[in-house]
């Protein structure tokens, strides 16, 4: 359940590490797993080499894809999966990552709703 | 009213018919008489007994976790569960283990919540007891955690302080152990 002001960590490569979110795409008030999310970067890598590499800086304002939510997604036979935290990947208008890499977990439920590029780049899907 | 009453078919049909339209009906109305179906008080219990006993076939779940049995589960065991992903083809497994934290008894919908540390970030997974979906539940270690807890539901192991011990080699000894 992402909403306006709630604060989401980018587990992608493109440099970014923390998003609030200003818009949720779909109607309605929440944004859920796989749900595109409009985000402002707060919080971008730091370091000597790092910086100048990082594709995003803070103050961007990016499309994201919410990819793990602390609120339990139900499954279709009644499991239900919750994370520790909120995660996204910062994409572009055409729902492609900007990064090149996912570092983290991710939902399965991406592949459900047409985001099978995020779920193939994911080291491990719950 | 008077022709109405006696009739034991048409006193059934009255308590479910609502009083203010009965002067509606046409007289004498037959009202229909009752379906066939178990005699007993409580038919909601009978139709979960019959559902439990049609997945549960030969009580290995029930007596993995119901409250009645000596031999159950308990919170801090290590599970293993294995599901099918595409059901009803029973092809591909899914596997996830993890420490139990809680067994919520509700019947045939009764469930319980696995914990693990899945790259670094914590995973909760609820999962329904009696599921046709799930293929098999092992227990790979009696109890997971130093102490024997001493609580029903351990939320307390979602707080940092509690670094569990990882689940990993623990999957790995039993899929070796299986592959021979």
């Amino acid at each position: 359940m992402i909403g306006l002001k709630g604060i989401l960590k980018v587990i992608d490569n493109s440099g970014a590490t923390l998003a609030e979110c200003i818009r949720v795409v779909r109607a309605g008030q929440f944004a859920s797993v796989g749900d595109e999310v409009v985000v402002v970067v707060k919080k971008s890598r730091t370091g000597p080499n790092i910086a100048t590499a990082n594709k995003v800086k803070r103050g961007d304002i990016h499309h994201a894809v919410v990819v793990r939510t602390k609120f339990p997604l139900r499954r279709a036979d009644g499991r239900y999966v919750r994370f520790d935290d909120n995660a996204c990947v910062l994409v572009n208008k055409d729902r492609e990552p900007i990064g090149t890499r996912i570092l983290s977990v991710v939902a399965n439920e991406l592949r459900m709703k047409n985001h099978t590029k995020l779920a193939s780049l994911a080291p491990r899907t719950v | 009213m008077n022709c109405l009453r006696g009739t034991p078919s048409m006193n059934i049909g009255i308590l479910s018919f609502q009083r203010r339209f009965l002067h509606t009906l046409r007289r004498p109305f037959i009202f229909p008489k009752p379906l066939k179906g178990p005699k007993c008080k409580n038919v909601v219990a009978e139709y979960e007994k019959k559902y439990q006993n049609s997945v549960d076939v030969n009580g290995e779940r029930f007596q993995m976790f119901h409250r009645s049995q000596k031999d159950r589960v308990r919170p801090g065991a290590v599970l293993l569960v294995e599901s099918y992903s595409k059901y009803p083809l029973k092809e591909s497994i899914n596997r996830f283990a993890g420490y139990l934290l809680r067994v919520r008894h509700r019947g045939p919908k009764s469930s319980f919540l696995l914990r693990n540390n899945v790259m670094g970030v914590g995973v909760e997974v609820l999962f329904p007891i009696y599921s046709p979906q799930i293929k098999s539940i092992t227990v790979l270690k009696d109890n997971g955690i130093s102490k024997r807890p001493r609580r029903a539901y351990l939320s307390y192991l979602r707080q940092p302080r509690f670094r569990l011990a990882p689940v990993e080699p623990l999957v790995r000894k039993y899929m070796e152990a299986k592959r021979k």
